[in-house]
């Protein structure tokens, strides 16, 4: 069974555009238009897509914050509409990382308020809180106010407090939003983990890197519709993305060579190339190389990136 | 409650100002009438107006939480979560609300110990203990008077046009620092209407010890606005989701 299964789901919203100065016009936007996907037990799922195609709207229909205008979703096997109280058990939401706190309360404070929130005693809570402080890198700075916490430190807050009632599916929308390297990497790692225990991981977020390096299953999203679902290498294949090759010629001059050479970093020729075949094609280059006489001073390998599947295919 | 009285104790500077109020306003008018009367005003009067003006910042706060505490947690993404968690927000306003009550009856006793040790000697002392009693059990109906500016507010997203037009019929019709009966007759209706000229008269009443039992019965009459409020913060959550899709 799926942890997540989204059939033909809809979301409207009614927009007044102003006419003129006293006449204004209801005008319909279609967040989501008809989304029907599954997300597997246990994998890191992306969804990613340009602003406003839909993606916090499908975070906060699928976390029972918004009611679908149509078509049904389940999570962890219960209704989002019909059994929202139960998907609320199970689930994990983190929404904006650095909101949802009482600032004049301490990180563990607001940690043991949200565990009662789910029913937890307040030896659990406080039990719990120190726990997930601990795992978020937090625990030195539990019983600081969280109004002196930086962002980085107010995301790892936000991803134990997502976690404070053990659940199956966590939501993670954006959790690295203007994170610095260090923090977003602290947290990427806290994401891989939580796979690696068995959760499930629903994040959206607009760092292709990132979505690759974490993703089982990616979808994009466009104005309200899956235009692309599948895994980074898959999407990948599919819209047969080349590699791009360059090998490095220890070399004065550019030498008669049958590839497309141009001049490199260092001052010396380099064969740049665009492959669906990188391996025979890199061997082809560097047997030519030799044959000549020349040596080779690197080796270049470029794999078509997420970002590049993202721009192709929210540009057709 | 727990994290909400601890949000209260951390907002000293609050407190203190909300603590000073009474006492710079019934200080004032206790000089303006002095200077009026010639010296005709006894320091009975002076509590009168500090009772009066505790009251009613009490009322300022207790109309006000619950539109404030939706405010905020919009503001700060809060009450999404809460929204996202097994508990009701009826269960979390009221929660916040019932921390409300604790504090201002705490804050009132605070300020009326004072008064009353001044004007009638340390010996009165013991009538604080009827007070507590008695505005646990009034300040209830204000719950419900809380959650219908509550709701209003989820509704029209701000609360400071609705927490301002009540403020300003709440103190004018409830004869915190004047006695009702001076007010036209459709104020003083409106007056007996909220519960405040209630509250304000009977702790007046239970310090200077001259309170009746019998006089509780308006009182248990006003609880009505605690089923009040139950009724229309449901109708409430109800077309707030009919209007928004919010799943409340």
């Amino acid at each position: 069974m799926n942890a997540i299964t989204c059939e033909d789901l809809r979301k409207f919203f009614r927009a007044k555009v102003k006419r003129s100065f006293f006449s204004r016009e209801d005008s319909l936007i279609r967040a989501l238009d008809g989304v029907s996907l599954g997300v597997e037990r246990g994998v890191v799922f992306s969804l990613v897509g340009p602003n406003g195609a839909g993606k916090t709207t499908m975070v906060k229909i699928l976390s029972t914050l918004l009611i679908p205008d149509g078509g049904r979703a389940e999570v962890g096997g219960y209704d989002v509409v019909k059994q929202a109280n139960h998907v609320r058990r199970i689930i994990g939401l983190v929404l904006a990382p650095d909101k949802g706190f009482y600032t004049r309360l301490t990180g563990i404070e607001n940690l043991v308020y949200y565990g009662r929130l789910y029913g937890l005693s307040k030896e659990e809570a406080v039990k719990k809180a120190e726990q997930l402080l601990e795992l978020t890198g937090l625990g030195a700075d539990g019983a600081r106010l969280y109004e002196e916490y930086s962002l980085g430190m107010r995301a790892k807050l936000s991803i134990a407090k997502a976690l404070i009632n053990d659940p199956e599916i966590v939501f993670l929308d954006e959790p690295t939003i203007g994170l610095d390297p260090l923090s977003a990497r602290r947290i990427r790692s806290l994401i891989k983990d939580l796979a690696t225990q068995g959760m499930t991981v629903f994040m959206t977020s607009h760092n292709m890197w990132e979505v690759e390096a974490l993703s089982n299953t990616v979808a994009v999203i466009k104005s309200g519709k899956i235009v692309a679902e599948g895994s980074p290498a898959e999407l990948k294949e599919r819209l047969r993305l080349s590699y791009r090759l360059e090998v490095e010629i220890i070399a004065d001059k550019s030498p008669d060579i049958n590839f497309p050479v141009t001049v490199g970093e260092r001052g010396y020729p380099v064969v740049t190339m665009e492959t669906d075949r990188p391996g025979e094609d890199l061997v082809k280059v560097i047997d030519e190389v030799r044959r000549l006489g020349y040596s080779v001073g690197g080796v270049r390998v470029l794999e078509p990136s997420l970002e590049e599947v993202l721009t192709r295919v929210l540009s057709r | 409650m727990e994290a909400e009285l601890k949000v209260f104790i951390r907002e000293a500077g609050v407190f203190l100002f909300m603590a000073f109020f009474p006492f710079i306003t019934s200080l004032l008018s206790y000089c303006a009438g002095m200077a009026l009367t010639g010296g005709q005003v006894t320091p009975a009067q002076w509590f009168y107006q500090l009772v009066g003006f505790t009251v009613m910042m009490v009322a300022f706060a207790m109309s006000s939480s619950s539109a404030w505490y939706f405010r905020r947690g919009m503001m700060t993404g809060r009450l999404e979560y809460i929204l996202a968690s097994p508990v009701s927000p009826l269960v979390a306003v009221l929660s916040s609300a019932l921390t409300n009550v604790i504090f201002n009856i705490v804050y009132f006793i605070l300020i009326a110990s004072i008064g009353l040790v001044l004007v009638y000697g340390i010996g009165h002392l013991v009538n604080v203990i009827g007070v507590i009693l008695f505005l646990a059990i009034t300040l209830m109906p204000v719950i419900g008077f809380n959650l219908l500016v509550g709701i209003a507010t989820i509704i029209f997203r701000e609360p400071e046009p609705v927490t301002n037009v009540i403020n300003s019929i709440v103190s004018a019709a409830s004869g915190f620092t004047y006695p009702i009966i001076l007010l036209p007759s459709f104020l003083q209706a409106l007056g007996q209407a909220m519960p405040y000229s209630y509250i304000v008269n009977g702790a007046r009443e239970i310090l200077a010890g001259s309170f009746q039992l019998a006089q509780l019965s308006p009182q248990i009459f006003l609880l009505g606005y605690l089923a009040l409020g139950l009724v229309f913060f449901r109708l409430g959550e109800v077309a707030y989701v009919r209007k928004s899709g919010v799943h409340w």
